[in-house]
């Protein structure tokens, strides 16, 4: 079995963004603007969910000379990648049991 | 206030960055892919944007290389292009310490002139301790 990727906070972030309206496709700084990510560094993330096939991405078919800019790479989750990624989010989101043995009784006063 | 217009077209220092940070992924396919992709998303942003931009951009280049070619990342017992790509980015910010010390004796700016010496002096002393510790 692969596992899936880290889940550190950026990745639930951008997890979160695409998860929002899963069949949409957003290019990267849409990405990082969903999430609330610096700009330029949502890269590394879509890259690992990419690879571990959470994410696909293409080109964006336009006539640079028509739409007055380049093409972009677009982004979308894909189906498995949703549901491991909601699954993988309700785990990290599950709350941790507290040790309430460990925490000393407040003694007489 | 009308927001900062998008310039369709990056900016060279903009470029630069996005330059130096792509450096680090594997020849061809991979990094014409994202120098693409970056050039691309810098043109819809505004001149101070797409310097942020490319600054991120820079700064997660190692996170991004390790993510697409993780077999490249820690080889076993070092790497010779890491080395290749620490004396490069050494040579760089060399380069741009010396500029600045030129720049800020043309201007009459000494806090240039310091900043230019430190950068150079810590590039020099950071790429050293990177190439002895992974070498």
């Amino acid at each position: 079995m692969v596992a899936g990727p880290r889940m550190t906070m950026p990745t639930q972030a951008v997890l979160r963004a695409l998860l929002a309206d899963p069949g949409a496709e957003l290019y990267g700084s849409e990405v990082g603007g969903a999430a609330g990510l610096m700009s330029g560094t949502v890269h590394p993330i879509l890259a690992r969910l990419e690879a571990a096939g959470w994410v696909a991405s293409r080109w964006e078919d336009v006539d640079p000379t028509v739409v007055g800019r380049p093409a972009r790479r677009y982004y979308r989750i894909t189906a498995t990648g949703a549901e491991q990624a909601r699954s993988a989010l309700a785990r990290v989101r599950r709350p941790q049991p507290r040790r309430l043995a460990a925490r000393p009784l407040p003694g007489p006063s | 206030m009308t927001p900062p217009r998008a310039s369709a077209r990056a900016a060279p220092t903009a470029r630069a960055l996005v330059w130096a940070g792509t450096l680090a992924l594997p020849r061809g396919a991979v990094r014409a892919r994202y120098r693409r992709e970056h050039h691309a998303e810098l043109a819809a942003l505004c001149a101070r944007e797409q310097i942020r931009y490319a600054a991120g951009v820079l700064c997660t280049a190692p996170a991004l290389s390790r993510a697409v070619a993780p077999r490249f990342a820690r080889p076993v017992g070092g790497h010779p292009v890491k080395h290749r790509l620490v004396v490069l980015a050494v040579a760089l910010a060399v380069a741009l310490g010396v500029a600045a010390v030129v720049a800020g004796g043309a201007d009459d700016s000494p806090g240039l002139q310091l900043l230019g010496v430190l950068l150079a002096v810590g590039a020099l002393v950071g790429g050293r301790r990177i190439v002895r510790r992974t070498g």
